[in-house]
């Protein structure tokens, strides 16, 4: 499987916060999701991967090329959804065509009405009476139009109700149906990321968890709940991260398939994205 | 760059409509009064800051971490401001010009060679001042963004003027217009230069810009 984007010890340091030595591939076909809090250094990796920051260290390709080397052209590739609208308020919907029809070779106009029409955008409006919702939407719709091959979203969807959100990513799913493209998605919305993600990449404090098939994260983390007593009989090993509650304590427990077998007895659940990054991310450890 | 020139024009708009009405008052206000230099002066000096809107219009919309993931260069984004200010300069010389033109030939003067050229000449000269005005403040705003930059146009605007004032207070002996028409011949090249120089120092300041 060809791979859209490359990162290889990807490293910025900012002083405060460094991004140390990320590394992870996106094949063609597939939505990555890009998962970690507020602040573990997601926006970081996507200005990196658009050259809107210097790296310190690693290299990014992207279509096989290197980002830096091939800026701009490689950005014809590409469609860009930021976590707010960047369109000027004065601007409609049908100016915005015009920009960009003088700054991609390949936009397609056509095809963007036929996306204003599809989320429902007027066209004669100014973008200042435009909801958050249809704001997003313009972006997605812009992002679309020059027909990219990778599409990079920076919490595309977060601050938007459910409704939207769900015909949000519909669209990305189409988008990715032909197999040759691929989605950059990062997001704390973990619900979103379950529903469409293939690959997860987890970052955390500027550094990577891991970056895998979801389906393998799905099965590798497995819950136990116990009582207290139960939970000393746990193998550290086989412990991500615990809470512990009135009740007893939630254990995330790493090899869910090897470990069902050696806690035959006890009960355990199947994680799903959000309680793999809570216990990562606020579990306590060994 | 085509597009990010016609993306200022859609935004200034509102600024640019302003300016027509702008334009008209005053020629009437010329006709009334017979002083066409001020409708030049003040017609050109209101264009000048027409780039410099725009990139507040650019902030308030954080428009260049957005033009930045499209095939756009950081040179395009800083040429694009300084082209944007040629040809709205251009424009409002050119329509002032042609305003004074007509209030000249409205009030029954005698149009002759040497007021076209008094005209031609002043609408040059508003002309040069605006893309100096913009050579100097654009590299202070990339510097310091346009907040920062504010005060310190406010000083590359009034303290040549206050320098003047204080050197003809002295008793200085200033030179002449006249004095300083040979100059004229040289000015192309030396707007060139200052335009070259000014765009340089812009796209070294934005270039190493994190977004």
């Amino acid at each position: 499987m060809e791979n859209i984007l490359t990162i290889e010890n990807l490293t910025k340091d900012y002083g405060e916060f460094i991004l140390k030595e990320v590394s992870f591939q996106l094949p063609k076909g597939c939505i990555m999701g890009l998962v970690g809090e507020n602040g573990a250094g997601k926006t970081t990796i996507i200005k990196l991967i658009l050259n809107l920051i210097k790296k310190d260290g690693g290299s990014i390709q992207i279509f096989g090329l290197d980002n830096i080397e091939n800026d701009p052209a490689l950005k014809e590739g590409i469609g860009v959804v930021l976590d707010e609208s960047n369109f000027h308020d004065n601007l409609k919907s049908t100016e915005v065509s015009k920009i960009m029809k003088n700054i991609y070779n390949k936009w397609d106009e056509a095809l963007y009405f036929k996306y204003l029409n599809r989320f429902k955008l007027p066209a004669d409006k100014k973008i200042k009476e435009f909801s958050k919702g249809m704001k997003i939407k313009l972006s997605i719709a812009a992002a679309l139009s020059h027909k990219p091959q990778l599409l990079i979203l920076d919490e595309p969807t977060s601050g938007l109700d459910p409704i939207v959100r769900n015909e949000i990513l519909d669209i990305f799913l189409e988008f990715i149906q032909d197999e040759e493209r691929a989605i950059l998605f990062s997001s704390h919305i973990t619900s979103d990321l379950d529903k469409i993600a293939d690959y997860i990449t987890f970052i955390h404090n500027g550094g990577l968890i891991f970056s895998q098939s979801k389906e393998e994260m799905l099965d590798y983390y497995g819950i136990i709940k116990c009582g207290t007593d139960q939970f000393q009989l746990i193998d550290k090993e086989d412990i991500v991260g615990y809470r512990r509650n009135s009740f007893g304590c939630e254990v995330l427990i790493r090899n869910k398939r090897e470990n069902r077998l050696k806690y035959r007895d006890w009960v355990m659940d199947d994680a799903n994205l959000e309680d793999i990054m809570l216990f990562h991310i606020r579990g306590e450890k060994n | 760059m085509k597009g990010l020139i016609l993306k200022d024009i859609y935004n200034l708009r509102r600024s640019l409509n302003t300016f027509i009405i702008f334009i008209l008052a005053y020629s009437i206000f010329s006709y009334a009064t017979g002083n066409i230099a001020m409708l030049m002066v003040m017609s050109v000096f209101l264009m000048s800051s027409m780039a410099i809107s725009s990139i507040v219009y650019d902030d308030l919309a954080k428009w260049d971490i957005y033009a930045l993931t499209m095939p756009v260069t950081r040179r395009q984004m800083v040429l694009s401001k300084y082209i944007l200010q040629l040809l709205l300069s251009l424009i409002s010389a050119l329509t002032a010009g042609f305003c004074a033109l007509l209030v000249t030939s409205l009030r029954g003067d005698l149009i002759g060679l040497s007021t076209i050229l008094d005209i031609s000449l002043d609408a040059y000269i508003a002309f040069l001042a605006s893309l100096v005005y913009l050579s100097v403040n654009l590299p202070l705003i990339y510097k310091f963004g346009v907040e920062h930059a504010r005060l310190l146009m406010f000083g590359t605007l009034f303290i040549p003027i206050g320098i003047i004032y204080i050197l003809d207070k002295m008793g200085v002996n200033l030179p002449s217009l006249e004095d300083l028409k040979g100059l004229l011949y040289l000015s192309p090249l030396l707007l060139g230069l200052v335009l070259i120089l000014s765009i340089s120092i812009s796209y070294r300041i934005y270039r190493g810009k994190e977004m």
